[in-house]
């Protein structure tokens, strides 16, 4: 399928009845990426597409002797996570969104998930961060009610989530944003867990964080080039803006 | 170094030193009602008594042992067997602070150190 620069490329042949389409591309705290990546490594997921693009950094990733896409779909069942090793450029994200949108359209998605961080000051002091939640449909919003998330009230968001929520209303896609409170320049593996146990109160996932924790150091240091660089692509994007208050009703 | 789509693609700013042994810490630092405040993420440091914090007018200096050898069998695309132990940061400060006024803490793997800038005040009467 092509969508503008945007390539994303299916290796298999792909059969899924109404999806449900996990994000985690590169964002504060790379919380979507590191829960992304652990949800694949417990569901033992299948790679089955690959995004490609001229807009992409020029960068191949190697697993096990093999040159490999650095953005990548997997699958089991009826469950998509969509996953990115490699920091994305700011001109890229317009693109990319608009594909992953137009892609989840096709597959006829239920519910298309972005996992994401809020960079909290004062993260250092929380011990389990709380999860945000944000949705366009009323369906969706009403998951959120039953299952007690808390609504991200007010606020704006910058980067590759908050164009994928707008595509979503312009094609009529359910999304459903989670974002954990997060540490804005470091990986944050608390963050992912806390979104991976709110995931597991709606989807039956039932993945166990327990190793994610108990890798939680290895994995702060295994990302942190990958933190570095999406720490200045989200500065790039005007990512600041995201600690200001919105004018309305103020 | 070059760029691509504005992003860029080689840095001479290593965060991993792998002929020393020595990574660089990520960090943070932002100015906050008079004070100067840095925050680290220091992951495989298991206490505060391996963190050593020196603190001049103008900069700051971390030292911090990590509780084990952290070893890489196959280090990026050098594939040789490479071993961390210790994280070690200058950073130069942004104004002049009063180094006797530095409170650190560490937790959770991160240290945060607070910093009173050292700055004179003058209130101006307005004409």
């Amino acid at each position: 399928m092509n969508q503008e620069e945007i390539s994303i490329i299916e290796i298999t042949e792909i059969e899924a009845k109404n999806p449900i389409i996990l994000c985690g591309l590169p964002d504060v705290g790379l919380v979507g990426v590191i829960a992304v990546s652990h949800i694949i490594k417990s569901l033992n997921m299948k790679e089955v597409a690959y995004i490609d693009s001229d807009l992409f950094p020029p960068i191949m990733v190697f697993h096990n002797g093999t040159p490999t896409y650095p953005l990548r779909i997997y699958q089991k069942e009826d469950i998509f996570a969509i996953f990115s090793e490699a920091a994305l450029s700011p001109d890229s994200i317009y693109p990319l969104a608009r594909s992953i949108v137009s892609w989840a359209k096709e597959k006829n998605t239920s519910l298309l998930i972005s996992l994401g961080g809020i960079g909290t000051p004062n993260r250092i002091d929380i011990e389990v961060p709380k999860v945000y939640s944000a949705s366009n449909m009323p369906s969706v919003k009403e998951i959120i009610k039953k299952y007690e998330i808390p609504i991200m009230e007010e606020g704006f968001m910058v980067g590759p989530y908050a164009l994928i929520a707008k595509y979503s209303i312009q094609n009529n896609i359910p999304n459903l944003l989670l974002l954990a409170e997060a540490f804005p320049n470091y990986p944050d593996p608390g963050a992912a867990a806390s979104i991976i146990n709110t995931l597991n109160k709606f989807i039956p996932l039932n993945i166990d964080v327990k190793p994610l924790i108990e890798k939680s150091e290895e994995i702060r240091l295994s990302a942190r080039e990958l933190m570095k660089r999406t720490v200045e692509s989200l500065k790039k994007m005007g990512k600041s803006q995201e600690y200001e208050v919105p004018l309305m009703y103020v | 170094m070059y760029e691509v789509n504005g992003m860029e693609f080689w840095t001479d700013e290593s965060i991993w030193n792998y002929e020393c042994g020595k990574l660089e810490p990520l960090y943070e630092i932002y100015e906050s009602n008079g004070e100067i405040i840095i925050r680290m993420d220091l992951p495989c440091v298991q206490d505060k008594s391996d963190i050593k914090v020196n603190v001049t007018e103008y900069s700051v200096n971390i030292e911090a042992k990590m509780g084990r050898i952290i070893q890489y069998e196959k280090w990026g695309t050098f594939q040789r067997s490479i071993r961390f132990y210790k994280y070690s940061k200058t950073i130069r400060l942004p104004v002049r602070v009063d180094p006797k006024s530095a409170k650190a803490r560490f937790k959770n793997g991160i240290l945060e150190i607070r910093l009173t800038k050292k700055e004179q005040l003058f209130t101006i009467p307005i004409e």
